[in-house]
């Protein structure tokens, strides 16, 4: 054992420092309080089933150190039991609502950019004819971008862009209740890692709703 | 003397939090020797034994020993006789660890020992549960064992939200930190989206589409099921996260025109905003103590990472054009506080993960390759991230270590699987 010394030094200060660890938690002697509802294997997915069931501090009981004498401890599976309720009806009246938005062309925004190309604005030019002469037509601007922005950068860049829109269609005496809204790059029309795709997802989407 | 430097120090110098982390550097790791565990039953799935040194190889604290290559039998009768002990610690393993399964009715009841060649039996656990369960009981023994060396918690209870598309919208989930029992949560038929745990694991806060058009902050309860509205201010509602206290939440919203931080009681009650700048500002991640919150910013005209105390006053920059890239945003605060974890894009228009210490005077790229890589997340150790990636053709989770060592791929299911979020201990 003449080649522990080391290491039996090194336990040593660990149990100093467990020890130390242990008289953090203070009084820390809860037992048996994890109560989660079971698991499942691997890559197998629990159903819409809502099952009740209780369960401890998000399913993690406090750890109770090693001991001579061990008492029992209950093991459950850590994941959570429940599912959220899905809202049917809020489901179903969200598609009926998809199904009956009508759209204009989409208008193309160049990389990292939110400014309108001149081209963006002749067909923004277009589109505003139609606007202004079926002036209740509600109109919903989506901002979208292309893979190459983060997540989170590109929800604000698909914003800025669908802004730049409503911004410029106001300019050119569009009165039409607009809202705007991004989908960062949440909502793909394109899928290639290319710029034979890029471009097309580096978009404003105009969709129409409500009475001509 | 090696141990010693497990703890980590904090301490508080005026506006800058600096954290010496001295789990960095080259750190003596305990050799350990797990033994098979006899088990009187077959059962399903890994091998405890396997579970539990994944685990302890994992917390980059134990040199976990391949016995066989030391010429001492792993497979044993509920446990090592005195000679494989002898045998072991003269090989140098500090620490032995073995276990057994016995059944008992429908349950299962797994013992395990802990043993230091120097001093004998430092104690034992014994657990009891569901066939089923029997990996949380060897993660549990993994946990028992870094915290009684560390005083830490461990990761291998801790859990893994993140998001999955399916039938083309995007569900929630979450897995165990390992990447097994991955379990659907939400069924909303929308665009589930940026899930953040509360610090006491109850609660997962996330952006949802499924009331309509602007994106809302909701919050679902682990434990009922209750879901509930915390921000649905007009316009956009992102990237929620909360404070270390869990008192409140830290968002973006684009209700004053333009994407602004604010935070929110968690209560959904009383908002406050943080930010005011004409240019976006977006992503808060809270400094461990809750001082401080790094932000993403395009304010000096490309997106940054940015600084500021959590009033929102002393804004500074973090990163910069010239010094870190054009393109830097999505920070998140490692919870030991000595290193920001962000998505950095490289001159190829790749997305790659960053590091960078909340002082600027160390910065590293922590990821490699031609894969976009993004979301970072942070166990609760501070010595793992995860994120996602296209490493293997489809949008996978994955961990590393902050070192930039033992990369493991997390999800295997699906075509899409995004936005990790890395539960507390």
């Amino acid at each position: 054992m003449r080649s522990l010394t080391g290491h039996s030094r090194h336990v040593m200060v660990a149990v100093m420092i467990a020890l130390v660890g242990i008289l953090a938690l203070g009084g820390c002697s809860k037992k048996n309080v994890m109560a989660t509802t079971e698991g499942t294997g691997k890559a197998q997915e629990g159903g819409p089933s809502g099952s009740g069931g209780s369960m401890g501090e998000g399913g993690s009981a406090p750890l109770q150190g090693f001991s001579k004498s061990p008492s029992e401890e209950s093991v459950k599976a850590p994941t959570p039991p429940v599912v959220a309720k899905a809202d049917t009806a809020e489901i179903a009246a969200r598609q009926a609502r998809e199904a009956a938005k009508r759209q204009l062309a989409d208008i193309y925004f160049a990389f990292d950019k939110w400014a309108l190309s001149s081209e963006g604005m002749k067909n923004l030019a277009q589109n505003s004819e139609f606007l202004k002469q079926n002036p209740k037509v509600k109109l919903l601007i989506e901002g979208h971008c292309d893979e190459r922005g983060s997540r989170e950068y590109n929800m604000v860049l698909g914003e800025k862009r669908a802004q730049e829109t409503r911004r410029y269609l106001e300019s050119l005496g569009v009165k039409n209740p607009v809202t705007v809204t991004s989908y960062g790059k949440e909502r793909l029309v394109c899928t290639e890692h290319d710029e034979s795709c890029y471009w097309k997802n580096r978009r404003a989407h105009l969709v129409l709703e409500g009475e001509k | 003397m090696a141990l010693a430097g497990l703890a980590v120090f904090a301490v508080a110098t005026g506006a800058v939090e600096v954290f010496i982390d001295a789990t960095r550097g080259a750190i003596q790791k305990i050799p350990i020797a797990v033994y098979s565990f006899k088990s009187a039953i077959p059962v399903p799935g890994q091998p405890p034994a396997d579970v539990l040194k994944a685990d302890l190889r994992r917390s980059l604290l134990f040199d976990v020993a391949d016995l066989e290559r030391l010429g001492i039998r792993a497979e044993v009768n509920s446990q090592p006789g005195p000679e494989a002990l002898q045998k072991a610690g003269e090989a140098g393993m500090a620490v032995q660890v073995w276990g057994t399964l016995v059944p008992r009715g429908s349950q299962i009841v797994m013992d395990g020992t802990l043993f230091e060649s120097s001093h004998g039996e430092v104690g034992r656990k014994r657990y009891v549960g569901s066939p089923g369960v029997v990996r949380h009981m060897a993660h549990r023994l993994a946990d028992e064992i870094v915290f009684h060396y560390t005083g830490e918690q461990g990761i291998a209870r801790s859990q893994i939200a993140f998001v999955s598309e399916r039938d083309g919208a995007k569900e929630l989930f979450v897995m165990d930190y390992d990447g097994y029992n991955p379990r659907r949560l939400t069924f909303d038929a929308s665009l589930n989206l940026a899930p953040a745990w509360s610090p006491d694991r109850r609660r997962l806060a996330f952006v949802t589409y499924r009331k309509g058009d602007d994106p809302q902050i909701e919050e679902l309860d682990l434990i009922t099921g209750a879901r509930r509205t915390l921000v649905a201010l007009p316009g956009l509602n992102i990237t929620p996260e909360w404070s270390p206290s869990g008192e409140e939440l830290a968002f973006a919203t684009t209700k004053d025109g333009n994407s602004e931080i604010y935070k929110v009681d968690k209560y959904g009650r009383r908002f406050e905003r943080l930010t005011d700048h004409l240019a976006a500002d977006l992503a808060p991640t809270w400094s461990p103590t809750g001082r401080e919150i790094a932000f993403t910013s395009d304010r000096g005209g490309t997106p940054q990472i940015y600084l500021m105390s959590a009033d929102g006053t002393n804004v500074r920059a973090l990163t910069y054009r010239d010094q870190h890239g054009s393109y830097n945003t999505s920070a998140v605060w490692s919870p030991k506080g000595n290193w920001i974890a962000y998505v950095c894009r490289d001159e190829r228009r790749i997305l790659k993960i960053c590091l960078i210490s909340p002082d600027g005077q160390q910065w590293r790229q922590l990821t490699t390759g031609s894969s976009n890589d993004e979301s970072p997340s942070w166990s609760a150790d501070g010595r793992h991230v995860a994120f996602s990636s296209t490493r293997n053709e489809r949008r996978d989770i994955y961990m590393i270590g902050a070192d930039g060592t033992g990369l493991e791929r997390l999800t295997t299911s699906g075509v899409f699987n995004d936005d990790p979020a890395w539960s507390g201990s």
